[in-house]
């Protein structure tokens, strides 16, 4: 889902080809890390707390994938040069 | 669920095809240029003694010709100096009038202060603006144009957070706006299908909202309402992006609760009075109603979420079958189309992104607690529009957002 997104919305914008290249390789082992990350949090904590830790991992794992893909989402759209760059300003 | 998801998704290519796509020949038509009727632009105020003052004295700078201008506020019930500070303007500049409501009559909410003033109204454009709102100088020109075309009943401008560098509240509730309008808006009107009215920085066209009978007094969302209603007389609205007005958003968690609830309420309302006729609608085509009844639905979508996780902690419980397999399989795609495939923070970022906001996007991921914030603002409104219907009972007490001028020191800057 993160690949699909990216590669369909972010490059779409202006940048070098190269950058989100290297943007979808680098959230891509993001990804990789924290869901490895995760299975080990499930494992040991069902160990420790039984199945019910299963349960609470299988209700917030949606919620943990989104932390870090949409963290890992907003900060390459900053990365990525913007189209114009817009003043906050009111006219008075 | 997953329909909003591609809903969510089609918004934002059409918008960065179209960022792409703009050429100089998107200028506007010279047709556009030359209209400019008579206006009349309406400012509902009720205690809003601190940001009146800066309204009133923004019309006096709009470029509209002021022959063509006829603004009238109306103090509805006010409490405070709001009458004081716009009767100063009325008797400086004579193209501006002060309709005053008292206690006895007034207060009772936008839409009966909005009628009142619409009943006094000459012109054959109505416009209108909130009391805490700051415009471009040359917004009517830009709102005003699009009524050339006599398919167009009503018009939308962009909002902008005007007070952002507050606090985090006003920060979250400007990347909302950003990713409502400017991908949002902007995409449903790219696409030809329901742009909607948002209650200020819009308009109607005279006629259009005589025959359709002014605001519904009776509805908490009297934009929704009215949007719809100018869809299904066969009218179409327009979302101009560049008429740009600057509001004073909230600034606290408990004036961000009162505000949804209201918009949550009034939306269901909406989507009660509406999904029908805009199903069996004649004037509508098919993609406008599909687009039509998921704008409908959208407060009803954190419920859902939340009923999918519901279900699937029972699910846990009921071992292994094939059905529970396919109905276990849908809380994951559920959250994931509600919070999880972040349709909405991909709108949003991607709205930052090609306003050049790019500090603001290191906030997105906090977005996610507004999200969450709103599944009770929607499961209460829910619950009480229920408890309406069933007992037949008024729910539609108005409880006004207070502005405290905040946004003032951002003016000029």
């Amino acid at each position: 889902m993160f690949n699909f997104l990216f590669v369909s919305l972010a490059f779409q914008l202006t940048g070098k080809l190269s950058v989100k290249f290297g943007l979808l390789a680098l959230g891509n082992v993001v990804g990789l890390f924290c869901n490895s990350v995760f299975y080990s949090l499930n494992i040991v904590g069902v160990d420790y707390f039984g199945e019910v830790f299963r349960v609470f991992y299988v209700i917030s794992y949606p919620l943990l994938n989104m932390m870090w893909i949409v963290t890992f989402w907003s900060l390459s759209l900053a990365i990525l040069p913007n189209p114009q760059n817009m003043k906050m300003e009111v006219e008075s | 669920m997953i329909i909003y998801l591609i809903r969510h998704y089609i918004f934002t290519l059409a918008v960065l095809r179209r960022t792409k796509t703009k050429t100089a020949l998107d200028s506007v038509p010279s047709l556009k240029l030359d209209y400019s009727p008579m206006v009349t632009v309406l400012i509902p105020a009720r205690d809003e003694e601190k940001v009146i003052g800066r309204l009133l004295q923004r019309m006096t700078e709009l470029t509209y010709p002021k022959e063509k201008m006829h603004v009238i506020v109306i103090n509805d019930a006010s409490s405070d100096k709001t009458g004081v500070i716009a009767e100063e303007y009325s008797r400086r500049y004579s193209f501006i009038q002060v309709l005053h409501r008292d206690k006895m009559i007034g207060g009772k909410g936008k839409s009966a202060a909005m009628n009142s003033g619409f009943q006094r109204s000459r012109g054959e454009i109505i416009i209108c603006f909130d009391a805490d709102y700051y415009p471009q100088k040359d917004i009517l020109e830009k709102l005003v144009r699009e009524f050339a075309d006599r398919q167009v009943g009503a018009v939308q401008g962009r909002v902008v957070v005007l007070n952002e560098p507050e606090n985090i509240v006003t920060r979250l509730v400007a990347l909302e706006r950003i990713g409502g309008y400017r991908v949002d808006q902007e995409a449903r009107d790219n696409l030809g299908l329901i742009a909607q009215f948002g209650g200020t920085v819009g308009g109607f066209r005279r006629d259009v909202l005589e025959s359709l009978g002014g605001w519904d007094e009776s509805i908490l969302a009297e934009d929704t309402d009215l949007t719809f209603r100018v869809y299904l007389a066969g009218y179409k609205l327009r979302y101009v992006g560049d008429a740009e007005c600057y509001e004073e958003a909230v600034d606290n968690l408990k004036a961000y609760w009162t505000q949804r609830y209201r918009w949550a309420l009034g939306h269901m309302d909406c989507c009660y009075r509406h999904s029908v006729n805009v199903f069996l609608s004649k004037n509508l085509r098919t993609k406008e109603k599909l687009d039509g009844l998921l704008l409908l639905n959208v407060y009803f979508m954190p419920l859902i979420a939340l009923l999918a996780f519901v279900v699937g902690v029972f699910l846990i419980f009921f071992g292994s079958s094939f059905i529970v397999g396919v109905l276990w399989f849908s809380v994951p795609v559920s959250f994931y189309s509600f919070v999880g495939n972040f349709a909405p923070f991909f709108e949003v970022s991607i709205g930052a992104h090609l306003d050049g906001r790019t500090r603001t996007q290191w906030l997105v991921p906090l977005l996610i607690f507004t999200f969450l914030f709103n599944v009770p603002i929607c499961m209460k409104a829910f619950l009480n529009l229920l408890a309406s219907k069933i007992l037949r009972r008024d729910h539609n007490v108005w409880v006004k957002t207070r502005h405290l001028g905040n946004g003032n020191r951002y003016i000029g800057n």
